[in-house]
C-alpha cells in the first residue's frame, strides 16, 4: 500500500532525530516525561472510579506508564552515556521535537496532562479520552518501533510498550462496550466523539502554529537584513544613552490611558 | 472603584482585585494551571479574582495591565539594532513573540473580558511593582526604591509617595541593570535567570567574596546611582546568553546545568563567585538607599522588585539602612505587579492599606485511604514530629506569595544534623545548600536570632536572612548557614493559631519547606498533595482532619 507523502516526510524526519544522539536523548525524555504524566494523572483517576474492577484496571494502567517512563529514561541515559552527553547539549539540540512543549491548552500524545483530568470530563468521557489517546499512542509507538532498528535496546523498549497499549486499548474498549450495552451509549458517543475532535482539532492547530511561526520568523529575519540592515548600521555607530535620568512626573491619569 | 490588575508575558502570570482602593483578591495564574511560573495571559486568574469580589467584568471601572506595550516594544527594538549585526536570530524570535500576542494585549483584554477599550489603562512597569509595595505598606506616605531585571526602559526607580500618589525621583535605564547583573551571572553558574536566584543567594553563604573588586569595577556608581559596564554583558539581545567573552576570561568557564557544583575547598568557584554577587547586591542597594534618603528623608520605606526577593539583602537594609521601617510586599516581583496596577489608579477613597491576598478555597473531595483525626490535626502532627517523622500539612485557601507560610508545609524536627537535608531531600530538592524556614513562635524571636528594628512583618513573610542566636545553632543546628545566617519565619498566635499550637505543643523549633516536589509548583488541593506525598519521601500528610499515611 502506498504511504501517505505527510507520513514519509515524517519518516525522514524521525530517522534523522534517532539518528543524532542529542535529539534522540530530548526525544527519549519527552516521551519519558508524557509517560510519567500519563501515570499522575491514571492514580487520580483510579482514587475517583467507584467500580474495583475499573479501579484495578487503571492503577494497572498507571504502573504501566511509571514504568514506561523508566524505561524511555534508562535508554536515554545509556544515549547520555554512549555519546557523552552532558546536559546542555540536550538542551540545545532541536527543540522541535521536544514533546512536552506546548502542553498547556492541549492534550499531548498520550492526552494526559493535568493531574484529576477526571474531574473535568467525568468517568465516561474521560475512559472515551483515554481509549482514543491509547490508540493514537500505539500508532505512535509503532512508527517509531520501526525506525530504530539500529537500537535493538530500543526497540525492545517500544516492542514491550507497545503490548501494553494494546491491552490498554483493549480494557477501555470493554468498558465502553459494557456501559453501551447498560444504557450510555449516547455518553460513549460523545466522549468518543469529543475526544477524537479535540485531538484533530489540536493536531491542526499545532501544525498551523508551527508553520506559521516558523515562516513568520523567516520573514522576520528576512527584513532583518533587507529593511532594517540600514538602521542597523546607523544605530550602531550611536553611543547609548544615559545611564540615570530624573524623569517629569506626567499626570497619574494621563499617563495611564497611553501604552507608550 | 473597581480595578482589576494584570500582569502578564514575563514570569508569574497573575491578577488582583481592587475595590476601593482596597486588595480584595489577588491570584497566580500557575497556581490553577499547576504550571511553575507560568506567563501566559492569566485568564484563570482573572475569572478567580472576579469570582472573589462576586463582579462580573463589565462592572469594572477599570483594567490595568502592568507595564506600556509600545514603550517595551521600542525598547526591544532599538536595542536589537544597537547590536547588529548579531541580533539577527534573537530579533526574528522577541519580534515573532511581540507581533504575536504582546503588542495586542489591550485587544485581548476588551475581547476576553467584555470591557470597553476606554477602561483599559496601561501602569509603567516599575511604577506598578511600586504601588504593589508603597499601595499596601500602611503607610500614606514614604520613600519608594524599586530594583528590578528590567521594565520598559527603566530598571531601577527611586520614587517618593505622597498621598498614595508616586513621585519619581530618579531612573537607571537598561542595560543598567542590578536585576539583569544578577540574572547574568545566574546563568553563568548554571542556574535558570530570572527563576533561580534565590539558589544563587543560598550558594553564597559557602563561598568568600574574592570576585567582589572584578564585579564592582564593572557596576561603578555613578551619580549616586550605578551603572554597568556592558563589555562583560549581554542584555541588549540575546537572553539565552547573557555573558559575553570578558566575563569567561575574568571568572573563568560557566557552569553548566547538570555540571558539578564547585563549592568546596580547594575549588570554591562557584560559591565564591555568588557570594561575591551577593555582596555586590548589597553594597548597591544600600547605597540606592542612602541616595533615596537624601532626596527623600523620611522614616518609611517600601521595597520591590526582582531584587526585593533576596532575603540577605532585605535584611541588611532593614538593619543597616538609612530607614527605620523597611516595608516590602509577600509578592514584590512581577506577579506582585498586578496588585500595583489594581492599586495603580487614583480611587476614590485613598485608603490604600489592605493586604489580604487569598485566592483559592481546597476544593478537592476527600481521597480514598483517608483516615480521620478525630483528636485534630494538631495533635497527630506532635506526635509524629516528637518521632522525629518529616510530615506535610495542607489546609485553608491557597497564599499568593510566592512561599507558602502555613497553608502548604513539610515539617521536620530540627534537632537531627541531617534535618535540613533530608527534609529537602523528601521533596526531591538535590541541591544540598538549599536553606529550609525555621518556624518559631513570634515571642521567641529574642531567643532565637538577632533582628535590629521592626521587622514583625518581615519575619511573618518569612523574607530575612539574620543571624542566628547560639540557642538557636542549638536548637536547629543544620537550619544555620555557614555564614552564621538563618532563615527565620515567627509565627504569630492571632495570625495563625494552630501552627501556634503546634509549636507551643512541641515546645521548640521546626523546620519547614513549601510542600512542592522539585520542579512543581505548590500543591493546590486535596488529590493534588496526595499524589505529590505518594512520590515524596514525607512519612504522612495531613490535610484538614484527614491522615494519609505511606502503605
Amino acid at each position: 500500500m502506498r504511504r501517505p507523502p505527510v507520513l514519509t516526510f515524517e519518516r525522514i524526519r524521525y530517522r534523522a532525530v534517532w539518528a543524532d544522539p542529542a535529539r534522540k536523548l530530548r526525544t527519549l525524555e519527552s516521551f519519558a516525561e508524557t509517560e510519567e504524566d500519563g501515570g499522575k494523572d491514571l492514580e487520580v483517576a483510579a482514587r475517583r472510579v467507584a467500580d474495583p474492577d475499573l479501579r484495578a484496571h487503571l492503577e494497572r494502567h498507571a504502573l504501566d506508564e511509571r514504568r514506561h517512563a523508566e524505561l524511555f529514561r534508562d535508554r536515554a541515559a545509556a544515549v547520555r552515556a554512549a555519546a557523552s552527553l552532558e546536559t546542555r547539549d540536550a538542551l540545545e539540540s532541536d527543540r522541535a521535537y521536544d514533546l512536552s512543549r506546548g502542553r498547556k491548552d492541549e492534550v499531548d500524545a498520550h492526552g494526559f496532562f493535568k493531574a484529576g483530568l477526571i474531574d473535568e470530563l467525568g468517568e465516561v468521557s474521560y475512559l472515551a479520552m483515554i481509549h482514543v489517546a491509547e490508540q493514537k499512542a500505539a500508532r505512535i509507538f509503532a512508527f517509531h518501533h520501526d525506525l530504530v532498528g539500529d537500537d535493538p535496546e530500543l526497540e525492545a523498549v517500544f516492542a514491550s510498550i507497545l503490548k501494553d497499549e494494546k491491552y490498554h486499548v483493549a480494557y477501555t474498549q470493554r468498558f465502553l462496550e459494557r456501559w453501551e450495552r447498560e444504557g450510555r451509549g449516547r455518553e460513549v458517543k460523545e466522549g468518543l466523539r469529543a475526544a477524537r475532535s479535540s485531538r484533530f482539532l489540536g493536531a491542526w492547530r499545532r501544525v498551523g502554529l508551527r508553520s506559521g511561526a516558523r515562516f513568520s520568523q523567516a520573514l522576520l529575519f528576512l527584513l532583518y537584513w533587507t529593511v532594517l540592515a540600514p538602521f542597523g548600521l546607523v544605530a550602531r555607530t550611536r553611543r547609548s544613552g544615559q545611564a540615570v535620568v530624573e524623569p517629569a512626573a506626567a499626570p497619574a491619569e494621563e499617563s495611564l490611558r497611553s501604552q507608550y | 472603584m473597581r480595578v482589576l490588575g494584570i500582569s502578564a508575558f514575563q514570569r508569574n502570570s497573575a491578577a488582583a482585585l481592587a475595590v476601593d482602593g482596597r486588595v480584595v483578591a489577588a491570584a497566580r495564574e500557575g497556581r490553577f494551571t499547576r504550571l511553575a511560573g507560568d506567563s501566559a495571559f492569566p485568564s484563570r486568574a482573572i475569572r478567580a479574582v472576579l469570582h472573589r469580589g462576586e463582579l462580573q467584568a463589565p462592572e469594572l471601572d477599570a483594567v490595568v495591565f502592568y507595564e506600556k506595550p509600545l514603550r517595551k516594544f521600542e525598547r526591544v527594538l532599538v536595542n536589537h539594532l544597537r547590536a547588529f549585526p548579531r541580533s539577527s536570530v534573537s530579533f526574528s524570535r522577541s519580534v515573532f513573540l511581540w507581533l504575536g500576542e504582546r503588542l495586542w494585549v489591550k485587544n485581548r483584554i476588551v475581547a476576553d473580558l467584555g470591557v470597553p477599550a476606554e477602561r483599559v489603562l496601561f501602569a509603567e512597569h516599575l511604577h506598578a511593582l511600586g504601588m504593589s509595595a508603597a499601595g499596601t505598606s500602611g503607610r500614606g506616605d514614604g520613600a519608594l526604591l524599586v530594583v528590578d531585571d528590567v521594565g520598559e526602559w527603566a530598571t531601577t526607580l527611586l520614587a517618593r509617595v505622597r498621598a498614595g500618589r508616586l513621585e519619581p525621583l530618579a531612573e537607571v535605564l537598561h542595560p543598567h541593570s542590578l536585576g539583569l547583573v544578577a540574572s547574568a551571572v545566574t546563568q553563568f553558574l548554571g542556574f535558570i535567570p530570572g527563576e533561580e536566584e534565590h539558589k544563587v543567594e543560598a550558594l553564597a553563604a559557602w563561598g568568600e567574596p574574592r570576585f567582589l573588586e572584578v564585579l564592582r569595577r564593572w557596576v561603578p556608581v555613578v551619580d549616586g546611582l550605578f551603572r554597568v559596564d556592558q563589555s562583560p554583558f549581554r542584555f541588549t539581545h540575546d537572553s539565552d546568553r547573557l555573558h559575553e567573552e570578558a566575563l569567561v576570561e575574568a571568572l573563568g568557564p560557566p557552569r553548566y546545568p547538570g555540571d558539578p557544583l564547585r563549592c568546596q575547598a580547594p575549588d570554591a568557584r562557584d560559591a565564591d563567585l555568588a557570594a561575591s554577587l551577593q555582596a555586590l547586591l548589597e553594597e548597591r542597594v544600600l547605597h540606592l538607599a542612602r541616595e533615596l534618603h537624601r532626596r527623600a528623608p523620611g522614616r518609611h520605606l517600601s521595597f520591590a522588585g526582582a531584587l526585593a526577593r533576596n532575603r540577605t539583602l532585605q535584611a541588611r537594609l532593614s538593619s543597616e539602612g538609612p530607614f527605620e521601617e523597611v516595608w516590602t510586599p509577600p509578592s514584590p516581583g512581577k506577579a506582585g505587579g498586578a496588585v500595583g496596577a489594581a492599586l495603580s489608579v487614583p480611587s476614590a477613597s485613598g485608603a490604600l492599606t489592605s493586604h489580604c491576598f487569598t485566592s483559592e478555597e481546597l476544593f478537592d473531595a476527600r481521597e480514598p485511604d483517608a483516615k480521620s483525626l478525630p483528636a485534630g490535626a494538631v495533635s497527630e502532627l506532635v506526635a509524629r514530629l516528637e518521632r522525629q517523622e518529616r510530615v506535610a500539612w495542607v489546609r485553608g485557601p491557597l497564599e499568593f506569595s510566592p512561599h507558602s507560610m502555613g497553608g502548604r508545609l513539610a515539617l521536620s524536627d530540627a534537632r537531627g544534623a541531617d534535618a535540613r537535608v533530608e527534609l529537602l531531600r523528601a521533596l526531591q530538592q538535590v541541591e544540598p545548600f538549599l536553606p529550609a524556614r525555621v518556624l518559631l513562635r513570634r515571642e521567641d524571636r529574642a531567643r532565637y536570632v538577632d533582628v535590629a528594628g521592626a521587622a514583625d512583618g518581615a519575619l511573618a513573610q518569612a523574607q530575612l536572612l539574620v543571624p542566628a542566636t547560639p540557642e538557636l545553632r542549638t536548637a536547629a543546628p543544620s537550619a544555620i548557614l555557614p555564614n552564621g545566617l538563618c532563615w527565620p519565619q515567627s509565627v504569630d498566635r492571632d495570625d495563625q493559631p494552630e501552627l501556634h499550637e503546634l509549636l507551643t505543643r512541641c515546645g521548640r523549633v521546626l523546620l519547614a519547606t513549601d510542600f512542592l516536589l522539585r520542579g512543581s509548583p505548590l500543591v493546590r488541593g486535596e488529590s493534588d498533595a496526595v499524589a505529590a506525598f505518594r512520590r515524596s519521601g514525607l512519612s504522612a500528610l495531613v490535610v484538614g482532619d484527614r491522615l494519609y499515611e505511606r502503605s
